[in-house]
């Protein structure tokens, strides 16, 4: 048998199933005419009121339980909805931290205050969440974060540093920040904490940072000072490396480290459906991306089940992640290479500007919650090689 | 049985069986007889077959573990193509001959003749050929057979060719099938037996596993090994889907060519050499690749499905034909 046997197969419950045409019928009015090159931007893409419709729908908070405001459907119910608004290319970006991670984490380690102020909120569209756990030092090596929380006597936290590349924070209204709550950065994984910080407040600043195709989604955030109640702490003091683990299983499981480049290929099979005659190299490429997709969404739907069955799935959800990323990556190079092989055809703008921001984004799937090298090292070590 | 039963027994009878001397033995031309012999005790051959048919009623998802077992210990006959073969004959009101039966990946008349590719025909007693829309059972011993020398298919013709048709029977795609659930258990088999050489060996004063360049290879092997582990579970999932079965031999053949790259990259020079049982895993897989169809034949006949269909995008292609 293998050293690190493959997860069982799995199959979406069909009362999860269910709620697909209805995700499909409300996505195909919200998204009607905004243009492809939009669409390729799903994740991110922020816009509140579209995650507040989700939310009157009953469509976030789907794996909270309904006494926090949650729809009690688990982690199958996220999948699908998930499926379809990334498919589609929905602007997911205001809320998709803060249901797949900041929810689940708060519900797991939170205390039962922090349980009911926050997350019938999040249940609701009204608040959302960002990750802080990058900073401009601490990268690949989150440990050495820096950022710290000290705590007063009065048990209150004073907090100091700075985060980057947090996605979204100028969207948002709390980071959930990994710091140093005690020792220093050599002492590793030991003295870290996570805290809740409202982030509108003045000894906040929030710096969006471009990326390459004009965005601004990223930002920094420096504290000054930030005084932060002694409530902030969640979960327990210096199990903060932990913690953060677990939720990066969340973070690397779901259905979005595989279909980031979707919206592409869609506008490139309706552009080959549209010609008289077909490339067999085409052809052949539609098949390898049907094909490949088929086993990523089962290797997907397997760790699925095994976060549902309250597993972490650490390491499968890395190995995962990182076979998806490398399909997503494939695509824009590789329909890239399919259109650019006539020189004479005469592509649809909208197809060569999708083209462009996913080509150009591209870089970016195998490094955002993780670099490729550092999950293979993550794999390496569930198979026991280090 | 339960999946993990079926697992230990499939595990078992292989390891019994299927031993490297005995996989030698058959490649420098001996009879199967006796290995065969062993494989049929198992009661696994009629597996597939109904109830009502004598047979043991198992789904080819109940079947996987048997496939990916026979993979792992690189069996060079064609046992999931007979245990197919039977049930299909059966299904069909036919009686099925004893011993192996393979399954050809192309049939094609030529007057009077019809002439099939069938791989690991040559230890075959009978043959499922396609032929219009179902296949024909035909006895080899009826054939005139021409190796191929690379043990990848044997050619055989039959003069005015007549046996019981099996109607409805896609003996190209249940060999793809077979064939792609092989291969993902051979490559298992591969990641094994790499990993614990990489911990085996030293280089530099340290076993090369601890290599950060080494890990990483490894790391790959394993997403790749989990891939192909995958594609076959929704083939297995769907033996009524075409598109499927193309999607499984595509993911598991384009795995396939980077994961015996890697073994071999890992063990250097030792994997070269005949005496390591390494060999014989790249072998079965090799010919995996080359059989019932290549990647390419299967994602053609797949991207043309794609683009012929009338679903809004390609995650709805894969749900709707490929999941089901
Ligand atoms: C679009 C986007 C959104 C993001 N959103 C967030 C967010 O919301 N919140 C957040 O906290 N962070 C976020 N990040 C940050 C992301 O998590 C980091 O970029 C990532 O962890 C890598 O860190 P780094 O950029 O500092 O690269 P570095 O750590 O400096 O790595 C540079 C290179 O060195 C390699 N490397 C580093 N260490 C090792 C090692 N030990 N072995 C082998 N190779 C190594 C890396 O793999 C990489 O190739 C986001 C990033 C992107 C691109």
């Amino acid at each position: 048998m293998s050293s690190f046997a493959p997860l069982p197969y799995a199959t979406i419950p069909a009362e999860d199933e269910s709620l697909r045409a209805e995700v499909k019928a409300f996505l195909a009015e919200a998204l009607a005419g905004m243009p492809a090159e939009k669409r390729a931007r799903s994740w991110v893409g922020a816009d509140p009121a579209f995650s507040r419709a989700l939310a009157k729908r009953g469509w976030l908070g789907l794996s909270l339980p309904k006494r926090y405001g949650g729809a009690e459907r688990g982690f199958f119910a996220r999948f699908v909805i998930a499926e379809e608004l990334l498919a589609a290319g929905a602007p997911v970006a205001a809320h998709w931290i803060t249901d797949r991670q900041s929810g689940p984490l708060i519900l797991r380690y939170g205390a039962e205050a922090q349980r009911q102020f926050y997350l019938p909120k999040i249940c609701a569209g009204e608040i959302f969440f960002c990750i802080g756990m990058s900073e401009p030092n601490s990268g690949s090596d989150l440990a050495s974060v820096r950022t710290r929380a000290e705590r007063q006597p009065d048990g209150s936290f004073r907090l100091n540093g700075r985060k980057i590349w947090t996605s979204n924070a100028a969207v948002c209204d709390y980071m959930i920040a990994l710091v140093r709550t005690s020792g220093v950065p050599e002492d590793r994984h030991k003295g870290l904490s996570q805290v809740i910080i409202p982030l509108k407040q003045e000894a906040i600043t929030i710096r969006p940072i471009r990326d390459l195709a004009g965005d601004a989604h990223f930002a920094e955030v420096t504290f000054d000072d930030v005084i932060l109640p002694a409530d902030a702490l969640i979960g327990e003091e210096g199990a903060g490396w932990e913690q953060v683990n677990a939720e990066l299983a969340f973070e690397r499981s779901g259905p979005e480290r595989i279909l980031s480049s979707m919206v592409l290929v869609d506008t490139w099979l309706a552009y080959l459906k549209s010609l008289p005659k077909l490339s067999t190299d085409d052809v052949i490429l539609v098949g390898r991306l049907a094909a490949h997709l088929a086993s990523l969404r089962a290797l997907s739907l397997s760790v699925t089940a095994s976060l549902a069955a309250g597993e972490s799935p650490v390491v499968h959800a890395a190995l995962l992640k990182d076979l998806g990323t490398t399909y997503e990556q494939m695509i824009p190079q590789a329909v890239a290479a399919a259109i650019a092989a006539d020189p004479e055809g005469d592509p649809p703008g909208e197809l060569m500007r999708t083209l462009a921001y996913t080509m150009g984004m591209s870089p970016s799937f195998s490094l955002r919650g993780g670099t490729r090298e550092i999950l293979r090292g993550m794999i390496a070590r569930g198979i026991g090689l280090r | 049985m339960t999946d993990s039963l079926i697992t230990e027994t499939a595990d078992r009878l292989m390891a019994d069986h299927v031993t490297p001397a005995a996989v030698r033995a058959l490649a420098a031309g001996g009879s199967p007889a006796a290995l065969w012999a062993g494989l049929a005790e198992s009661g696994f051959l009629d597996a597939l077959a109904s109830e009502e048919a004598g047979g043991a009623g198992l789904t080819e998802m109940d079947m996987l573990p048997v496939l990916l077992a026979a993979g792992r210990h690189g069996l060079p006959l064609p046992f999931g193509a007979t245990i197919a073969a039977r049930a299909a004959i059966a299904a069909a009101g036919e009686t099925a001959p004893e011993g192996i039966i393979a399954l050809a990946a192309s049939g094609r008349r030529d007057g009077g003749n019809l002439i099939a590719q069938v791989p690991a025909g040559e230890h075959a007693e009978g043959v499922l050929v396609p032929d219009g829309d179902g296949a024909i059972l035909l006895s080899v011993a009826s054939a005139t057979v021409e190796t191929a020398g690379d043990g990848t298919a044997c050619r055989m013709a039959w003069n005015g060719a007549n046996g019981p048709r099996i109607a409805g029977f896609d003996a190209l795609a249940t060999g793809a099938r077979i064939e792609a659930a092989e291969m993902a258990g051979a490559m298992e088999a591969m990641q094994v037996t790499t990993l614990r050489y990489a911990n085996d060996r030293s280089q530099f004063g340290r076993a090369i596993g601890k290599f950060q360049a080494v890990q990483q290879q490894l790391s790959v092997m394993t997403e790749l090994v989990h891939g192909a582990r995958a594609a076959v579970h929704v083939a297995a999932a769907a033996p009524g889907s075409l598109d499927a079965t193309a999607a499984a031999k595509v993911t598991v053949g384009e795995a396939a060519a980077q994961v015996v790259a890697i073994a071999h990259a890992v063990h250097g020079a030792i994997g070269m050499t005949e005496e390591l049982d390494l060999h014989l895993l790249s072998e079965r897989i090799r010919r995996g690749r080359l059989r019932y169809g290549s990647e390419r034949h299967w994602a053609e006949r797949l991207g043309q499905a794609v683009l012929a269909s009338q679903e809004a995008t390609l995650l709805d292609f894969v749900r709707n034909r490929v999941f089901s």
